[in-house]
Formats: structure tokens, sequence, C-alpha cells
């Protein structure tokens, strides 16, 4: 069923990947918002197979007490992986992992939000990845964001995240678990209207002069989802104003 | 005022204009390069240089002189606490309930109103980041008794009073029903038979699913008028 | 956007008029959301809903959403049953269905729904465990079936079992094969997991407001109520019974709720059974 590393290698030297992709393009994204009926903001987004429930609760009463800030909300993230989720069952207690992304994602979004607005407040990000194939984090920063401006929390920007990879020479756009694996993984997250990277990682090994080139090729293909993005939140709208036959605006 | 307005969905990031001849007001931020820049999911509204962003989407945030509807939900000796939809429940002295001074030793706080009793108040002080203090000292506050409570998203609100009242002034012209709003979201609605009132927490649901679009005050005193002749004939729901 | 009631998001409690409210629709023998008493909310069942599990479902009640996956894998089998295979029910409960989950551990709610959906599929013996062993005394399938609400709009309880029962109805087990004296899972091929299909279980949770028997509670609904009481029965026969809550039952309470499920459980049958399986 999963692909051997020696199968990705194989067709990634021939500048080809295993689901068919070529290399800089996304895997098929949906993006769903307000599935929660009991939450201020939530969000569905899928990434290929990889597939990401966040919710926001805020703000709320910032606990414990003593972690209140007096000019600003504190941004509080979880991120935990369901225990089926992965090709093993994964043991529900947090692993160091889970809580080193935690810390990751929540760092990639708190320059977007406007939390001097909530003082001595709490906002709550939830993210619960259903299924795991590649690019949970990143996963997870988009449905992040679509539930935070879905819970009308001020932002000065959405975040749109993507990991990108290198191998043989070659760089490719959102990687799957099995390319995950054998590549150099770059998750990157940005704030696209500035043109500022909130997130930025790596892992195994790449050529230092070819970073400016894997910045470029992120970039580009974190606009696409970006793009996504603004057209999910938007048409949540334009759905309720197209069944009273009325155009936006008085 | 005159002449044509643009309007449209606005998302957190979206550019809406570049420039320092603009006058900004609602959810969008001014940029040190001169652009400016949605915060929330809104309606911007836009004509010449004015520039509106009225927020879709976002949590209550008690202003002074607010009118909200809370629920008692704890006390002390000399007053309650109220849950009003924010982070922190506010506070309500008994001298201001009372509009008199409260003798803590000869009387109890808990003959005038209990826990789950409804009030409708007044936010009289609030200080970000600190639970907000309320008063019923103006006439038409205090205990809400019978009726119903109905829970909307607090930024469609000034969409159910209209402007100038004209939305909530409809409602209650077709319906006779007595209506209090709460600027947290919450409306109290009391009428003449429980079928009306369920008719105005409809017509309610309506407005708030339908908040940004056209036409609405029409289409909201038709839905009325057709629910009014419905109930009068005896055939609602 | 819309919520029904005070701040549903967030609000654990209801004012004296939104009581009153609940009160007198139910003098009519109606409920806030339009149902009779004993009205069940539309079941909406989605199975393998996560396509890396070996099965899961997605229960839809109302707007209340849990989710169900199943992972297998290989273990000792206990020591009382040496030639039958495992089955182990979880809940988390994260606070993405509610605001009074917490993150950690689960709470009581969490540990006492997963004991309650796993006693109805034990006591029906709705999985053949004797089907699961692999070597006699030695190797056994272990079956997890981890449960996760996504959204709490009321009765997580019958959520959660029906999207348990449709993830097993879904589960495809890989084989298990003896490789230098060790059994290994071979995910390339797959079996559906042996069930005692004319067992399965049906589950309903009832409460009490005022003198009147409701089914499937929601959300404000629970915080008035009573007491609840779940029932899971299998043909003619119960096979599960979990009363909760501070207050006391009557008898005669106990009887109606007996007599409701036994007409009701056949149809609900049919409809999960059409829903995963496509069964008519």
């Amino acid at each position: 069923m999963k692909p051997s590393k020696e199968e990705v290698a194989e067709l990634l030297r021939k500048g080809l990947r295993i689901d068919g992709r070529k290399m800089h393009d996304l895997r098929p994204i949906r993006m769903e918002v307000g599935v929660v009926e009991r939450a201020e903001g939530s969000a569905l987004v899928s990434m290929g197979k990889t597939r990401v429930l966040c919710v926001v609760r805020g703000p709320v009463e910032c606990v414990p007490s003593h972690m209140a800030d007096p000019e600003r909300a504190i941004l509080d993230v979880a991120y935990r992986m369901a225990t089926f989720s992965t090709d093993e069952r994964k043991s529900p207690s947090p692993s160091r992992r889970e809580i080193e992304l935690s810390k990751i994602i929540r760092e990639a979004l708190e320059p977007a939000l406007l939390l001097g607005e909530y003082p001595r407040m709490m906002i709550r990000v939830y993210c619960l990845v259903l299924q795991a194939d590649g690019g949970t984090r990143t996963a997870s920063i988009n449905a992040a964001s679509l539930a935070l401006a879905y819970a009308g929390i001020p932002m000065q920007d959405l975040v749109a995240s993507v990991a990108v990879g290198y191998y043989d020479g070659k760089i490719l756009v959102d990687l799957n678990a099995a390319e995950d694996d054998l590549c150099a993984d770059i998750p990157m997250a940005m704030m696209p209207a500035y043109n500022k990277i909130t997130l930025l990682q790596a892992d195994h090994i790449f050529p230092i002069d070819k970073i400016r080139e894997i910045l470029d090729v992120g970039r580009k293909a974190i606009n696409q989802i970006y793009e996504l993005q603004k057209k999910t939140l938007k048409s949540k709208y334009a759905e309720i104003a197209k069944t009273t036959g009325a155009n936006v605006g008085e | 005022m005159k002449g044509q307005y643009t309007t449209k969905i606005v998302v957190p990031g979206e550019v809406i204009a570049v420039g320092s001849r603009y006058n900004v007001r609602g959810a969008a931020i001014v940029k040190p390069d001169g652009r400016i820049i949605a915060t929330r999911i809104g309606l911007l509204r836009m004509k010449g240089r004015e520039i509106n962003v009225v927020p879709l989407a976002g949590a209550y945030i008690p202003q002074k002189g607010d009118s909200v509807i809370g629920i008692v939900v704890d006390y002390s000796v000399v007053y309650w606490l109220l849950e009003i939809n924010y982070v922190w429940k506010a506070r309500l002295d008994a001298s201001e309930f009372l509009r008199r001074p409260f003798d803590a030793g000869k009387e109890r706080i808990t003959d005038y109103l209990k826990i789950g009793d409804v009030v409708y108040a007044k936010i009289a002080h609030v200080e970000r980041g600190m639970p907000p203090i309320l008063s019923c000292r103006d006439k038409g506050y205090g205990k809400l008794e019978g009726g119903r409570l109905i829970s909307i998203n607090p930024v469609k609100i000034p969409r159910v009073i209209g402007v100038k009242s004209s939305m909530l002034d409809a409602i209650k012209k077709i319906t006779k029903a007595e209506i209090k709003v709460g600027a947290n979201g919450i409306i109290w609605v009391k009428a003449e038979r429980p079928e009306i009132e369920e008719l105005v927490e409809h017509a309610i649901k309506k407005i708030e699913r339908e908040s940004h679009t056209a036409g609405l005050t029409k289409r909201i005193q038709n839905e009325l008028m057709k629910g009014m002749h419905k109930i009068q004939r005896g055939e609602w729901k | 956007m819309a919520t029904e009631f005070l701040s549903a998001v967030r609000r654990e409690f209801l004012s004296s008029i939104e009581r009153q409210s609940i009160f007198s629709y139910l003098q009519k023998n109606r409920r806030l959301d339009g149902r009779g008493l004993l009205e069940m909310r539309p079941l909406k069942l989605i199975p393998n809903y996560i396509e890396k599990a070996e099965g899961s479902c997605l229960a839809i009640l109302g707007k209340t959403k849990v989710v169900a996956g199943v992972k297998a894998s290989v273990g000792s089998p206990y020591p009382d049953t040496p030639n039958q295979g495992a089955f182990i029910v979880n809940m988390e409960t994260m606070p993405i269905a509610s605001p009074s989950f917490e993150l950690g551990p689960p709470n009581e709610s969490g540990i006492e729904f997963a004991r309650v959906v796993d006693r109805a599929i034990r006591s029906a013996e709705f999985i053949d465990l004797e089907k699961l062993c692999i070597e006699p005394g030695k190797s056994v399938y272990i079956v997890f079936i981890d449960l996760y609400p996504l959204d709490d709009n009321g009765n997580i309880l019958d959520a959660a079992f029906y999207a348990a029962v449709g993830a097993l109805l879904t589960t495809k087990i890989p084989k298990a094969e003896i490789v230098d004296d060790k059994p290994i899972l071979n995910y390339e091929e797959t079996t559906p997991l042996p069930l005692k299909m004319e067992r399965l279980p049906i589950q309903l949770t009832y409460a009490k407001i005022l003198d009147k028997i409701i089914l499937d509670p929601t959300n404000q609904e629970e915080l008035i109520i009573d007491f609840k009481l779940t029932v899971a029965v299998m043909d003619n026969n119960v096979v599960g019974i979990q009363k909760s809550g501070r207050g006391a039952a009557d008898i005669n309470d106990i009887l109606l709720i007996m007599e409701d499920i036994k007409s009701k459980a056949p149809r609900i049958k049919e409809n999960v059974l059409k829903q995963v399986r496509g069964i008519k």
C-alpha cells in the first residue's frame, strides 16, 4: 500500500512523482468552514489524503490566570493526531512531536493576529489530524487561518502554508508522506499580503545556494492556497446571498 | 448620502485601497505603506473617500452604554454576577438594580434576583480586559419575565434594529410584540400568543442569515404579515 | 454563526425564561426543534470517512457529530480467553466538540460513554471474537475502536454508538501471516471484520424532563433533564442499560422506554445497514 522510499526516489530522479503530479503541483485541496456548530470558528481542510479539522474558541478567559497578558490576548494552540490517522495506531497521549508542532503552528499564526484587541483574554486553537499523509502541520495552519477568520478574530492577513521538498537537485511542492520521508522537507508559511514568512523549518540536507529558489517555489504555491482560502470564506457568505436572489449591498 | 455605494464581502488581508485621502471606519487598518487592509470577514461599504468595513463575524465586546440582556449565574452579599455572552461575567450591584441603597444587614440579595433570572441592563462601566459593571437605573431596564429569548450572532444586532430603528419598528408594528434587544446578541420577545413569539424568532433568524443582502426589510415585512395572517386563521405551524 | 440558544456555543446553563419555553412546549408534547417527544433526529452515516483506517464512520445525529476509526493490530490473547481476539473502545474528549471538554485524557463522560458503547457491542456478541484468533493461545487480532466527538449538540453517546457500529461494518482487517514464527499483518490482503450480522445491536438514549420522557435530547435539553436512560437492544433482548444523571427514575418510565425502543429498533437497524452497506 505505502510506496517504498526506493520507488519514490527512482521516480524523482526521472523528474516524476509517485502520484503523477508535476513537481510544482499541489495535491487536490478541499476547504470548508463552519463545520462545527458549537465552536466560534471551524474549518476542515484536505490536502490530498491529509485531512485536518480545526476549531477556534475565543476570545475566552485566560486559564491559568497568571498567564494573562494585560496588553494582548494569549494564543493557545494544540495540535493532536487522532489514533486512527496514521498507518499504525497512534497512542492518544500527546507525543513530543505533537507538542513541538503545537508551538510551531502557534508561532506561524501569531504574527497575523491583532491580539492587542483582546487584552487579558485567550484565543484557543485546536487542530485534530483525522488522516495523515504528509503536510499535517501545513494543513493545520491553513485550517487554523480559516477558522480564526470565520470566528471573526481580527487578523492583518490570512496565513497560508505548504511543504517544499528537495531531492536530487529537484524542488517539489506539497509532499505526501512517502515523499517527506525521502526528501529534505521544508515546511513554510507566509502572510502573502506582506510577503512575510511566519514558519520555516527544514530537515535532511540541501545545498545552501538553493534556498532562494526553494523559497520562491514555496511562495508561488502558498499564493495558490491563499486564493483558495479567500474563495472559501467568501463563498460561504455568497451562498446565502444567492438563495435569496439578492445581491450583496443595499 | 446620495450616490453609488460599492459593496462587497472582504476577508482579512484583502487590500481595499491605497492612499491617505480615505476616511476609514470599521474592521480595517491602514498600513505604513498606505495600503488599507480588511481585518475581519465583513461587508465593505465604499463611496468616494469613505471606507467602512462592517464585520460579519466576531465576539461581543461590551461598550459603555450598551443595552444587554444577561442571566444571573452567581451572587455575593451585595451584587449579582450575570452571564452576558462575554469572556467575563458582568457585575450588577444590588443598589444599581433597586435604584436605592441596599442594606445588607436587613435585606437578602436573593429576594430580588435569583440564579437563572433574566435582566435587561446597561453597561455602566467597562475597561478592556476586565469584567463590566451593569446598571438598571434607567427606565425600561430591570428583570424580564415571561416571553422567550432568542440568541443570534452579536454582529447582526444592528441589522435587527435597522437604520433609525426601521427594522425593529416594523417588527413591533406588525406583531404588536414587546421586544428588547441586547447588543450582546440576545433578544427578548413577549407577545400575545406563543405563535407570534415563534414568528418573531423565525424572522430574526432570517435577518441573521441574510443580513448582508439587499431588500431585507421588505422581505421580513412580507414574511411577518404572511405569518400573522396564518396565525389569525389558526394555520401557523 | 447561527446559534439556537443563549450563546449555545459557550454556555452550560439555561435562564428561567428558556427553561419555561422548553416546559411550555413539553406540556403540548412538543420540543423546541419541532420534534415529537419520542422522535429521534435524522441519523446520517458516512462510512469509510477515514481511508487510512481499517474501518471508519462519521455519524451525524441532528447536528451532533462523532467520528469512529478502527485500527487492528496483533497481540496476545487475554489468559482466560486464549482463542479469542479482543476489542477496546476508547473515546477522546478533545475541546473540539464542546467548550466543556478539556485538553488531556478523557473526562469521566468520555470514559463512561466509551464503556457503554463497548458493553452494548460486547454483550450482543456482534464481533465474532473466535474468528479473530490467529494462533490459539499465542496471538490474536486486537481491534481498537476510537471515538472522537466533533460537535456536541446533544446525545453524543448515541452518535458515538452508531459511529462505532458503522465503523465496524466497514472494517477490513489485514491478513495475518506467520513469518519467522511471528505474526505479521499484510495490509495488501484484507478481509472484512468477522461480524455476526444478526446480532447488530441498536442503542437509544432517553431522558426525563418534568413528567415527560423524551428521546434523543439536544444539548439545551440535556441541561435541564432529571436523568438519562440509555438502552441497547438486539432482537428481543436487552444488551445494555445505563442510567445517568442526578434524578431518580420511576418504574413506569423504564417500561415506557423499553416499549418504545422495542418498536423502533428494527427500522433503525434497517437504516443503519442501508446507509453503511447499501443493504435494502
